[in-house]
């Protein structure tokens, strides 16, 4: 379990994030969202210990990221949004850095690149950003660890390789592990993400599951206007329109909306999921 | 497992870290190791060029060459080696890499300090030897030869005026100033984020003139002082034992400085 607890972190005289207090369970895949600069990214660098909480507390296990003792880096692997090209072959590369964490796989990594359609024997400094990004994506996923946090992992991916992504993210990851995709892309993400974490500067806006959601508000993809909706969009064809479940009635989330519903109306989502 | 030094875990960075630095700058030591057979093979195309014959190649060039390859190793090789650290890419890896500071500070401490210095020593000896060999005519006695024979190389021996002499074990002392060149230039490496090269040149020149300005006021508190020695108070054997404990152990009091700094920053980073 990764508890947060009135976490405060700023660059220089600039906060960044303020009073943050969350709580992030095994064996789910987190999606981390929110406006630009709201400080998703310093949340995750700071999750995976490479920053230092200016206040307040974050254990993860009951270690202290910061301290970055190699028992917890064993267990975690961070996938920043720019990866750094290696003078090296990709299998050569995976196979000794993987030497660190105690449950690598090459073999999961294999399965990883193969499903990603890349080639191992390919120097990663001759890559395309894409390709790069996939070769880390498949070494992430065959260090087995249990804390994977990844900042934007769709970006730079083809519309074949977000497919692959979901793909790999469901069949190669470990039911027990703790999973946080910081992402812009919802809609790449939308149907892998289970629970979702909307941030602001301030406050953790929303922590909830997709049930939990989908219990408390309604997303209509209807062709009429509903007054009582919080958020509404025109499509073709029809609106999207999110508006409380007072029915009880079942519903597909559409993260974007939800996310837009969020920002829209910060106090009455927070009383909505207080409870929670 | 200790979280502060594991054995197997420390081989483990350290071949990660070895095969790391081959990538990275394996080629451009390789070629600073053969500086003096391009040297040699520059020299004689000129002689070519301009004599129309091949020529005697002197001694000063070949030094100069082993000096020169020397020198823009321990500029080039830190910086393109650990000169990442700072990159907040290859950083963040760095430093997610489970292995301990310690570890890791250690590990940078060996392929500095003796894995560098060994491979660019051997080859600079191998490729001069053989040039002596190959080219006994125009390449003559191998350039580390030449010095032991001038020099010394293994104990140089200074007079000094009315003390005696002094015994200062070369090899030893120039490896200590090798690795204290390197260690520096490893932490301008760490530490500098842009123009890592000129600003560690730079602290250098300012750190130089600092400690020659603190210097030269000891010296003016000292000479105030009446001491009441003549010759015939300190034996020479004494007088030499001294001056050589206080040269090794500046050179040990630098290189255990730039170890902590070193330490220091690594266990500073952050991204």
């Amino acid at each position: 379990m990764i508890k947060i607890d009135k976490l405060s972190f700023s660059y220089g005289s600039v906060p960044c994030l303020e009073n943050i207090s969350l709580c992030l369970e095994e064996g789910k895949i987190y999606g981390l969202l929110g406006e630009n600069g709201v400080g998703k990214t310093t949340l995750l660098t700071l999750l995976c210990g490479l920053k230092k909480p200016d206040s307040g507390s974050i254990e993860t296990d009951g270690d202290i990221p910061y301290r970055r003792n190699p028992s917890f880096l064993q267990d975690q692997y961070y996938l920043p949004e720019e990866v750094a090209p290696v003078n090296e072959r990709a299998g050569r590369w995976a196979r000794y850095t993987g030497k660190f964490w105690p449950k690598y796989s090459h073999e999961k990594f294999l399965q990883a690149m193969s499903l990603f359609e890349n080639d191992p024997e390919q120097k990663m400094n001759a890559m395309s950003a894409g390709q790069l990004k996939k070769t880390y994506i498949s070494f992430a996923l065959a260090c087995n660890v249990k804390h994977l946090l990844l900042d934007e992992p769709t970006n730079g991916l083809d519309i074949p390789g977000k497919t692959q992504f979901r793909k790999v993210i469901m069949s190669l990851t470990a039911e027990d592990s703790i999973i946080v995709i910081s992402t812009h892309q919802v809609k790449d993400l939308e149907n892998i993400i289970d629970p979702i974490v909307i941030l602001d500067k301030r406050d953790v806006l929303l922590n909830a599951s997709i049930s939990t959601i989908t219990d408390k508000l309604f997303f209509d993809y209807g062709t009429t206007l509903n007054p009582e909706s919080l958020f509404s969009e025109q499509l073709p064809g029809g609106f999207i329109q999110v508006y409380p479940n007072t029915k009880g009635a079942e519903s597909k989330v559409s993260v974007e909306a939800l996310f837009n519903t969020v920002h829209a109306h910060k106090k009455l989502i927070k009383e909505m999921f207080s409870h929670e | 497992m200790s979280n502060t030094f594991n054995f197997k875990r420390f081989w483990n960075y350290f071949t990660y870290d070895l095969i790391s630095a081959k990538n990275n700058t394996g080629l451009s030591l390789a070629i600073a190791g053969a500086a003096p057979v391009f040297t040699y093979a520059i020299y004689q195309i000129f002689a070519l060029l301009f004599d129309g014959k091949t020529a005697y190649m002197p001694s000063g060039v070949k030094i100069a060459a082993i000096v020169i390859a020397v020198f823009i190793s321990i500029l080039y090789f830190p910086t393109k080696q650990y000169g990442s650290l700072t990159d907040k890419r290859a950083g963040a890896d760095w430093l997610m890499l489970p292995a301990s500071r310690l570890e890791k500070w250690f590990s940078l401490l060996l392929i500095t300090c003796l894995v560098v210095p060994a491979f660019l020593f051997a080859e600079l000896f191998a490729t001069d030897k053989l040039l002596s060999l190959i080219f006994d005519g125009t390449y003559g006695a191998s350039a580390f030869s030449q010095i032991n024979r001038s020099v010394g190389l293994l104990w140089n021996e200074f007079t000094i005026e009315g003390v005696g002499k002094l015994a200062i074990n070369a090899p030893y002392a120039l490896y200590l100033s090798f690795c204290q060149n390197i260690l520096f230039f490893t932490l301008g490496a760490i530490y500098f984020k842009k123009s890592k090269i000129g600003m560690t040149f730079l602290s250098s020149f300012v750190l130089t003139i600092a400690l020659s300005m603190l210097l030269i006021a000891v010296g003016k508190i000292f000479s105030n002082f009446d001491f009441n020695l003549g010759p015939e108070d300190i034996s020479d054997e004494a007088a030499m034992r001294t001056i050589n404990i206080i040269v090794y152990s500046v050179y040990i009091v630098v290189f255990a400085t730039l170890d902590i700094l070193l330490y220091l920053r690594i266990k500073s980073l952050k991204h």
